[in-house]
């Protein structure tokens, strides 16, 4: 055995291929390769393989039921030139982006530091009550009363008793109160994931690096943050980035369950809400992909930029 | 159910005075549609009679110091029917010319003496007879007593001996009646001699007597009888022999649809009728007549019950015998426990029975004094004397509960008790059915009745292990009837105390002690006696009947105070309701001292304090609070509201008298029972096993008596919920499989995923879906068109044209194709609430024209219309102005005509006029009289307010919608007032291919009329009244248990009604109609440019649409123009 292990050893790498080399050392670690099978094989089927596809068929007419057949770029010829309403949907996604993503961000990172500035356990339940909006998934739905659009819902009811108002307001079903609504839900809904990631980022800075901080000369709470706590961590400041802003892209859900599908005149109708639209409604399964694809695109650019962004972070 | 019988009633009353309104019901109908409406209405003359009828105390009260010597007499109602007929030919010559009128009467002769009479004689009979006696069904007689189902329950049912007596010696019958009758008799028998028997009475829709051969032959009682239709007023005469307070008992034959024939079904409902005394309604409970039908168990030949391929019991189908009973005039609400008295004086009186639902035999009326009943110290005396004896150990008779012989309604079947490891028979892992009773038997007047033969003759006692765990701190009552008559005082109201488990003890009575002395009975051996188990209210009636009263006039008093401040009071004003409605505040304060009083005496009455009382504390303080102090009321007064709606649940909750029994003993006096509840061994043991098997048990079986052949089958998806696949199940089981042998069919529950299943090629063969998914799926080809399958033409005869347009198009070749048949079939009527419109002095709109009258009069009193709004209201005004959603076979959306333009427009006017709300919860503001007229889908709110609303019950009905009056070419003025329907499909899915003549089998026996009925019914049975089903099917629509009323109206407003094809690109109409609708609401836009705007952008996605699936479009470029629009003058 060992003789075995000496006389391969013995062959270096400069002798072999890059593929016998990649094999050997695959062999080496199989254990590793074993362990992350599991999840790779899942993951590959499940999200990869459903990309792959989904790209694919945007070059289709793909109607769920009759054999596609292959359109070429007529989906995403139609997407920017013939479809208004894509138009409207990505206008809408860019503001929603554009408050959303910063903002929950923002919200979510001040939270945490007031919070980790807190005794531990007045700590875990203020993170509880903070985080609870978003595990409790249809939370949200309660603002379809305060917002509800019927004489009797709270908003309503509020401003006519007040007297600032005699008929109802149509929250939810007047273009021009949807999308505010819906971001300022949305805002409420989001201190999720990066919100818990920037606490677990606070709490493990080392505080040793704070005395020696002190000593190198910082002045102030605002020095501190800025040189100390931000650099130490940045891998949760991109990790809620990330999250944040596919959050932000992704948005749908909420608005349709709060005004509805579509909600009136598109007036919050993201791209997300036209994916769905061709998708399920009008199965077109073809163009839909197209939507998609062009959605995966935007969001890898959108991360890509925010690395960048981070890395200036402490400089 | 109680609650929304009294509501039909409601409805079938106000038909019947309608009916009244005109000498003759033929004669009415053909005036009404020469009018251009034959829509049903409601008077406020009708609504007069229904509000302002007094009580029963009332009515008693108002007799005071009246002599009252009642002495007992039958009178045989055969013989005492007036014949309307009869009684005309006294009246005027214009009666005459009217009958003149009818084409069919061929009377236009000079009309002498003998030609009017024979006329005037048939007419009753349905006026065709005059023609063609050979073809009239009616009076045929029938020689089939073996057919005769009567013999079932038969003869002895409270049979009285008052019954008996000879029915030629009663002095009741006055001779012009006689008269009347002999003559009647003789014009049967001359048709008799016209034509062959035809073997079965058929009973046509007119009331028609009986004489006593026919009875016999037909009935198998020896004495003239009445046939009464389901519809109109039937009166007798009679004579009372003296003046005096009467009770009385009618002996009564159930009928079916058809007399004779063995499983003749008859509407699931009970008989209702209302009583008139000298042509007027004496109290309001005398509305509520209910004669029970009776239902045995259809169980297997060795008398248990079926089971599914896996062992679990299947719920055994009821079935209807048809047989004589006896009725006794009892509040049918339990609030009076004693039968109701009327007063009637010495002489002549007219007795009149109104119909509301169902034909029904009648026979002897026997009127009696009131009754009294002797008490068990007495009835034990009476034992001493005859030397009755305690029987044997040896003689104890067990019975099962969960197989009554009869009970008083389908909906009393056996059910599966889980919780105690000693329910009999049980099982660890199998569904066993073991018990009866519970939620199902709760109402009053439900009865369950076992029929025992006794070995041993002697006394018995009565135990029985029951439980009674839902009336927390109160009891629920039982009547027990021993072949038709409560045996003593104490057995009208046996009481069944609270607890959580399951109890067992005797019946009978608590001494000065607190320890219950057994009742005991006495029986003979050999003979076969009759136990009956009936719902009462008990001691609890008089508390109940009183919180009732306090709940009018709560719902009176909170209306009055709607009325001046709207639903949402400004608090800081000073209304001064002291002086605008003196009378609800003095209605509040009754209301608030009563209830402290019912509160403080049901305490008493059960020894225990409970939730049940705390909830009348608490209107209590609310009321007292509201009283005391004036600017409190407009506060308060939504929770005034809300707690008008708790005490309403209350009370429906506290006159329900749900009881659950496993078995009942009769044994021996003193024998010791066995323990109610199994002990902390035989639970754990039956729970560890329980557990275990439950890996083992195949839970999707869904009662299915065979298992599935997986190679041979069709599978049908439904998204119809557990309970009514379970139905559909069984259904399938004993109807469909026994007439299509050869292959299985399984049913699974899905909650959607259909498509995507079909895609890959793993679908069902039949799919519920919505008629829009169903065309969609269509032109994909997933769904398959029906057209060429045998027997389509006759499938969709049943169903409405508008229904079945909601599932045709004209596919891309041109051809016209059917992709489904109708499951259910909805649309919009007109609820309204009866005692507020009549507060108001304002009827029902028939137009919209009426209803914008209205308005003002509703807005005055702060309460507002629920009314569609959007695409729903949209095409409501489209459909009914006669326009289309689309032009051109479906290439172009045909929004943009000037018809849909003023459609449209006219609906914005009325948001933006009016100030309609957009958004609101129907039944909750109906319900509070916010809304007291609302258009709604009917069957959804109907089944909602059913059990939602119970304080309200029998003051709201529906009707067709209002429409819009046109001149049609023959210059009549008519109204339309279609709806436009949506329906739910089974369809033929691609999945179905392989074996399509067994899927389309399927599909052609659950749209028949029969399964529909039966689907339709069993569902009512198992879910409850609130699971009305809205069947599509005409012909099955007639068999539900709506009244007379309620399914003229909805069969009416199903006549009147569109269906809108979906063509390609349907989807899209919707949206942009909301939009258009929004802009003109949010940001008062002209509602025709809103609506324009969107035109373009419509009809370029149906062209996009037809375009993708290769159907003649126009081309995009072209519809841009706006080509098609037309100028709006």
């Amino acid at each position: 055995m060992s003789a075995n292990t000496a006389v391969k050893k013995a062959k270096k790498r400069t002798e072999m291929t890059k593929a016998q080399w990649t094999w050997k050392e695959i062999k080496r670690n199989k254990v590793a390769y074993v362990m992350i099978a599991p999840f790779v094989i899942l993951f590959f089927i499940f999200t990869v393989l459903p990309v792959v596809v989904s790209m694919v068929f945007s070059f289709t007419d793909f109607n769920m039921i009759q054999t596609p057949n292959i359109v070429y770029m007529k989906n995403y010829i139609n997407l920017f030139l013939d479809d208004d309403i894509f138009l409207i949907a990505i206008k809408n996604t860019m503001i929603f982006a554009a408050i959303v993503g910063p903002g929950s961000y923002i919200i979510s990172f001040i939270c945490a530091w007031f919070i980790n500035e807190l005794p531990p356990k007045i700590r875990a339940i203020v993170t509880l009550i903070f985080y609870s909006p978003s595990i409790s998934g249809g939370a949200y739905l309660m603002w379809t009363i305060v917002f509800s659009s019927d004489s009797y819902g709270y908003a309503n009811a509020i401003l006519i008793d007040l007297g600032f108002i005699s008929m109802p307001i149509q929250w939810l079903q007047d273009a021009q109160y949807v999308m505010p609504i819906c971001i300022v839900v949305a805002l409420w809904t989001s201190l999720g994931t990066a919100f818990l990631s920037f606490i677990a980022g606070f709490q493990g800075v080392d505080h040793s690096l704070y005395e020696a901080g002190a000593v190198d000369g910082i002045k102030n709470r605002w020095q501190e943050l800025w040189y100390i706590t931000l650099p130490t961590m940045k891998p949760q400041l991109m990790f809620g980035a990330v999250m944040s802003i596919t959050q932000a892209f992704g948005f749908g859900a909420v608005v349709t369950s709060l005004a509805g599908f579509p909600s009136v005149d598109y007036s919050a109708h993201t791209i997300m809400h036209h994916l769905d639209d061709y998708g399920s409604i009008r199965w077109e399964v073809g163009y839909a992909s197209a939507i998609a694809t062009l959605l995966f695109v935007v969001m890898y650019g959108a991360n890509a930029m925010i690395k960048k962004l981070l890395s200036k972070v402490g400089n | 159910m109680k609650q929304s019988m009294s509501k039909r009633l409601l409805c079938g009353l106000l038909t019947v005075l309608l009916l009244l309104g005109s000498s003759s019901t033929v004669f009415a109908a053909n005036t009404a549609t020469a009018a251009g409406t034959d829509k049903p209405t409601t008077s406020l003359d009708d609504l007069k009679e229904l509000f302002e009828t007094i009580s029963y105390k009332e009515y008693i009260a108002s007799f005071e110091n009246v002599e009252s010597n009642p002495e007992k007499f039958v009178v045989n109602l055969g013989e005492a029917y007036i014949d309307p007929a009869k009684a005309e030919e006294k009246t005027d010559e214009a009666d005459k010319e009217e009958i003149a009128d009818q084409p069919e009467a061929e009377v236009e002769t000079p009309a002498d003496d003998a030609a009017a009479e024979n006329t005037e004689a048939t007419e009753n009979e349905g006026v065709q007879t005059a023609d063609e006696p050979v073809e009239k069904p009616d009076e045929s007689v029938v020689n089939t007593p073996d057919a005769q189902p009567g013999d079932a329950p038969d003869a002895n049912v409270g049979d009285t001996p008052a019954v008996d007596a000879p029915v030629a010696d009663e002095p009741a019958v006055d001779t012009p009646a006689e008269d009347t009758d002999a003559k009647a008799d003789e014009e049967v028998k001359e048709e008799e001699k016209e034509e062959e028997p035809t073997g079965r009475f058929e009973p046509t829709k007119e009331t028609c007597v009986l004489d006593a051969e026919e009875v016999k032959a037909l009935l198998g009682r020896d004495k003239t009888a009445v046939y009464l239709s389901g519809e109109g007023l039937a009166e007798f005469k009679i004579n009372v022999p003296k003046s005096g307070f009467y009770t009385f008992k009618i002996e009564y034959h159930t009928v079916g649809d058809m007399f004779g024939e063995e499983n003749a079904g008859g509407k699931e409902v009970a008989i209702e009728r209302m009583l008139r005394v000298d042509g007027a309604i004496p109290f309001s409970e005398a509305r509520y007549l209910t004669l029970p039908r009776m239902y045995v168990d259809v169980l297997l030949e060795d008398g248990n019950f079926d089971t599914d391929y896996v062992g679990n019991d299947i719920r055994p189908a009821k079935k209807q015998v048809f047989g004589w009973n006896t009725y006794t005039f009892m509040d049918s609400t339990g609030f009076e426990v004693d039968p109701l008295l009327i007063y009637l004086t010495e002489g002549e009186h007219v007795i009149g029975f109104s119909a509301v639902r169902e034909p029904v035999v009648f026979a002897d009326m026997t009127f009696e004094p009131a009754r009294t009943l002797p008490k068990y110290a007495d009835v034990e005396k009476e034992y001493k004397k005859n030397g009755y004896k305690d029987v044997s150990d040896k003689a104890a008779m067990r019975i099962e509960a969960e197989k009554p012989d009869y009970t008083s309604d389908q909906t009393i079947y056996p059910l599966n008790d889980r919780s105690s490891s000693i329910t009999y028979p049980q099982d660890p892992s199998k569904t066993r059915l073991n018990t009866i009773g519970s939620d199902k038997w709760e109402n009053v007047g439900q009865w369950i009745q076992y029929n025992v033969t006794f070995e041993e003759s002697g006394l018995y006692e009565l135990a029985m292990r029951f439980k009674q765990s839902e009336l927390e701190g109160m009891y629920v009552s039982r009547s027990i009837y021993i072949n038709g008559e409560i045996p003593f005082e104490e057995a009208k109201n046996v009481e069944f105390l609270y607890s959580d488990s399951w109890q067992h003890s005797v019946v009978g009575m608590k001494d000065g002690n607190g320890k219950v002395k057994p009742f005991k009975f006495y029986f003979e051996a050999g003979k076969t006696y009759e136990i009956r188990f009936e719902v009462v209210l008990g001691t609890m009636s008089g508390v109940l009947e009183r919180a009732n009263t306090c709940l009018t006039k709560m719902n009176e008093a909170y209306i009055k105070i709607l009325k001046i401040t709207g639903s949402s009071p400004d608090q800081d004003r000073d209304y001064d309701f002291a002086r605008t409605v003196p009378d609800a505040i003095d209605a509040l304060k009754y209301a608030a001292k009563e209830l402290d009083a019912i509160g403080k005496e049901l305490e008493k009455m059960t020894g225990q304090t409970g939730s049940h009382v705390a909830t009348l504390n608490k209107v209590v303080v609310l009321l007292d609070r509201m009283v005391s102090d004036e600017d409190e009321i407009a506060k308060n007064l939504i929770n005034l509201k809300t707690y008008i709606g708790t005490l309403g649940t209350w009370l429906l909750d506290s006159r329900t008298q749900p009881l659950e029994i496993d078995y009942l003993t009769f044994q021996k006096a003193g024998t010791k029972l066995p323990e109610a509840n199994s002990n902390f061994f035989e639970s754990l043991w039956f729970e560890i096993q329980a557990f275990f098997m439950s890996f083992f048990t195949d839970y999707s079986s869904m009662g299915s008596k065979e298992k599935v052949d997986p190679n041979n089958k069709v599978e049908v998806w439904t998204t119809i919920g557990r309970e009514k696949s379970k139905i559909l199940r069984q259904l399938v089981d004993s109807g469909f499989m026994s007439t299509n042998p050869g292959f299985g069919v399984e049913i699974k529950l899905v909650s959607g995923g259909i498509l995507q299943s079909t895609l890959a090629g793993i679908g069902p063969d039949v799919a519920f879906l919505a008629s829009a998914d169903c065309v969609n799926y269509a032109i994909r080809d997933a769904v398959l068109p029906l057209n060429d399958m045998e027997g389509f033409d006759e499938a969709v005869k049943h169903f409405p044209d508008s229904a079945m347009n909601t599932l045709r198009l004209v596919n891309n070749e041109g051809v016209e194709e059917t992709y489904g048949l109708p499951n259910t079939v909805t649309f919009l009527m007109m609820f309204y609430r009866t005692d507020i419109l009549y507060d108001l002095g304002v009827e029902a709109p028939k137009t919209w024209d009426d209803l914008k009258r209205i308005i003002p009069v509703l807005q005055n009193a702060k309460m507002t219309i629920g009314f569609p709004s959007k695409t729903a209201g949209t095409k409501l005004f489209l459909y009914q102005k006669g326009g289309e959603m689309y032009a051109d076979g479906g290439k172009r959306i045909n929004l943009d005509s000037n018809i849909a333009l003023d459609a449209f427009t006219e609906l914005t006017d009325l948001f933006q006029e009016y100030r309609f709300p957009l958004t609101y919860e129907a039944a909750n503001r109906f319900r509070t009289g916010e809304m007291p007229i609302l258009i709604q889908d009917y069957i959804s709110l109907y089944n909602q307010l059913t059990v939602f609303a119970p304080e309200i019950d029998g003051m709201w009905e529906f009707a067709p919608l209002p429409g819009f009056e046109y001149v049609d070419e023959n210059g009549e003025t008519k109204i339309n007032n279609s709806a436009v329907v949506t329906v739910e499909a089974v369809c033929l899915m691609r999945g179905a291919t392989e074996n399509k003549e067994q899927a389309w089998k399927f599909l052609q026996w659950f749209t028949e009329a029969e399964t529909q009925k039966n689907y339709s019914n069993e569902l009512v049975a198992v879910v409850g009244q609130s699971s009305k089903n809205a069947t599509g099917n005409l012909d099955a629509l007639v068999e539900l248990p709506w009244t007379q009323r309620e399914y003229e109206n909805i069969s009416y407003q199903l006549e009147h009604s569109a269906g809108i094809t979906e063509y390609p690109g349907g989807y899209i109409i919707t949206r942009y109609i909301d939009f258009a609708f929004m802009d003109v609401y949010n940001d008062g836009v002209n509602a025709s440019d809103a609506m324009l705007d969107y035109i373009v952008s419509i009809n370029k996605e149906i062209s996009r649409k037809r375009e993708e699936f290769g159907f003649e479009a126009y081309d995009i470029g072209e519809l841009s123009t706006n080509q098609f629009v037309e100028s709006k003058d």
